[in-house]
């Protein structure tokens, strides 16, 4: 399987001189792997996701996302960079002026690249399919979160990055929405980092680590 | 290379700015209330500042040939100065001009004979055979004039002249007692008849007579004249005219063409006089207020989806998509505040025009340019709006 991600010795603290809050981290996803990222909270998940995600300034030479350097990335390949990945939250972040059919189809609005999912058929294969009109507050929070894993999803991304999706959701909608993103993750052979400490969804992985205090356990 | 701005970008921008403006329609009431109402100022103050300056020109509109002459130092009708009439006769003589009409102009102290108060009145003293104003030409009463102390009264003068109107239209005729400190005698005034013409930025209200007895009135020279009107001979050209007219009259003399001459009095007032700045401050405020207001709605709206805008941004969308949104959101508040600031100003100029007896009317122009200085404030503040946005970090806020 071709290699997505490959991260060798990775520390990081927040500014130049603090303490670091991730600590040597070795860590590779190939295509089609849904890896788990477990861990307590402040165990360093989610500033990990926030790296690979180019959401903070990764230190040169220690992440390698789909062959470039992120540390060293500049403004261009960064942006071409974001366009192959997608991330999900905790909250759902939909747009409250949007119907859930528009909040899909804002996912893809700015690509041209072919092989981009219809927005409605996403909806639908996430059970969706009969609330395309609604707004977001009419939907129910398992429901907006579906929404959003479909707004993630319908770019086809090579890499989705999962920030404790389910944190707030109950056991049924928690695994409607992780089924969910494991069976669309696997149809489109993307890659999936799904951090999380909920113990109820950690099955939809094909590999977990374990991270604590900002290390990745062994084994 | 990418564009700025993908087409599918560009429609999803429109979307998401007119559904956020309708979907928070009522939340953003207070502030759509506000641009309204800062439009409407705008509207109103510039429909004050046109009124004023076409009414400074209510008299020059009406006079009766296309140049005039006047003193060489003739500063418009708020300084008047005056010349002899004897430094006409070159223009008498000028193959182009068909006629001269004298024109006196001065204001007076008058006194109502029932009410014994005290106004000031412009009188417009001209030669009854030659009128040099368009609204006393071949009218029967204007005739009436040739004798001494008759005058006809302005029935569009503003109400400060007593029951002036209600005499005449029911006697035929009313009287007002000049009020001069320098001339020893008073005359009496004899109202016989009414012409319309309106109160102007300076002048409550008009009288006119004959020259003689404005001279009369006045104690002065009837050859002492304000201005001479010349109407030229059909095809002549009046700024050809004026030019040869330049080199012929005494150097005491000025000739301009009535267009110069309009245009010469609204500048002086406009740049001369605190009005011009008053009304600019006025307007510059009303699109600030206006401006304020836009950007309160647009730092609302970013506040509430602030996430969701960040979200997006890490999706790809870029800066120019956002400014999109923030520009067409100001716009469609603009946009719909206009009509409501167009039915108020226009409402508040009927109410003002009865009370001013000012002629403040909404013109197509003026609702064009507070469109475009309304869309120019959208544009300036959604742009501010587009930085603050920029300027959030996704990582602190996701």
């Amino acid at each position: 399987m071709p290699r997505i991600l490959n991260i060798q010795g990775l520390s990081f603290g927040y500014r130049a001189g603090a303490a670091p809050v991730l600590h040597n981290i070795s860590l590779q996803l190939n295509k089609g792997e849904i890896l788990i990222l477990s861990g307590p909270s402040g165990s360093g998940k989610s500033t990990l996701i926030s790296l690979i995600g180019l959401l903070r300034q990764a230190p040169p030479g220690s992440i390698n996302l789909f062959g470039a350097d992120l540390g060293t990335a500049d403004r261009a390949t960064q942006l071409a960079l974001r366009q192959r990945l997608r991330c999900i939250f905790q909250r759902h972040y939909l747009l409250h002026s949007l119907t859930a059919l528009q909040n899909v189809a804002a996912g893809q609005h700015f690509q041209s690249r072919p092989g981009l999912a219809d927005p409605a058929a996403l909806l639908a294969a996430l059970g969706l399919g009969d609330k395309l009109g609604r707004w977001p507050e009419e939907l129910s929070g398992g429901e907006q979160q579906r929404v959003a894993v479909a707004r993630a999803l319908v770019s086809a991304p090579e890499l989705l990055l999962a920030d404790e999706p389910t944190a707030s959701l109950d056991y049924e909608n928690a695994r409607l929405v992780v089924d969910g993103i494991a069976a669309q993750a696997a149809r489109l052979g993307c890659g999936v980092i799904l951090a999380t400490h909920d113990e109820r969804i950690m099955d939809v992985g094909t590999r977990r680590v374990e991270m604590r205090d900002g290390r990745l356990l062994p084994g | 290379m990418r564009p700025p701005l993908r087409l599918a970008e560009a429609r999803f921008a429109a979307t998401l700015a007119w559904q956020q403006t309708w979907r928070r329609a009522r939340r953003s009431l207070g502030a759509f209330i506000g641009i309204a109402g800062a439009l409407t100022l705008v509207l109103v103050q510039l429909g004050f500042q046109a009124a004023l300056e076409e009414s400074a020109v209510r008299i020059h509109r009406q006079l009766t040939g296309e140049l005039v002459v006047v003193a060489r130092h003739f500063q418009g009708f708020r300084d008047l100065d005056w010349f002899e009439r004897a430094g006409l006769a070159q223009a008498h003589a000028h193959p182009q001009v068909a006629a001269v009409a004298p024109l006196m102009l001065d204001a007076i102290l008058v006194r109502d004979r029932e009410s014994q108060a005290m106004s000031s009145i412009w009188c417009i003293g001209i030669d009854p055979d030659q009128p040099a104003v368009r609204f006393a030409v071949g009218r029967a009463d204007t005739q009436l004039l040739r004798l001494p102390g008759r005058v006809l009264f302005d029935r569009e003068s503003r109400p400060r002249y007593g029951d002036v109107l209600t005499r005449l239209d029911r006697d035929g005729r009313a009287s007002m007692l000049t009020a001069l400190a320098s001339v020893p005698l008073q005359a009496e005034l004899e109202i016989v008849g009414s012409y319309r013409l309106g109160a102007t930025i300076a002048v409550e209200g008009t009288l006119l007579m004959s020259e003689a007895t404005l001279a009369g009135v006045l104690g002065r020279s009837r050859e002492r004249l304000t201005l001479a009107v010349l109407q030229l001979a059909p095809g002549a050209r009046p700024a050809q005219v004026a030019a040869e007219l330049a080199a012929l009259l005494p150097a005491s003399l000025r000739v301009m063409t009535l267009d110069e001459m309009i245009a010469m009095e609204q500048h002086l007032w406009a740049s001369e006089t605190p009005i011009g700045l008053i009304f600019a401050l006025c307007t510059g405020i009303g699109l600030v207020v206006c401006g304020i207001f836009i950007w309160q709605l647009l730092g609302q709206l970013i506040d509430e989806n602030l996430h969701e805008y960040v979200v997006l941004r890490i999706m790809g969308y870029n800066a120019a998509f956002f400014a999109l949104v923030l520009l067409l959101t100001a716009l469609l508040y603009t946009a719909a505040a206009l009509p409501l600031a167009i039915l108020a100003a226009a409402v508040l100029d009927v109410f003002s025009a009865g009370s001013t007896h000012l002629d403040t009317h909404l013109t197509v122009g003026r609702i064009v340019f507070v469109m475009l200085a309304g869309t120019g404030t959208a544009l300036c503040t959604g742009a501010l709006a587009g930085l603050r946005l920029r300027r959030a970090d996704p990582a602190a806020l996701l």
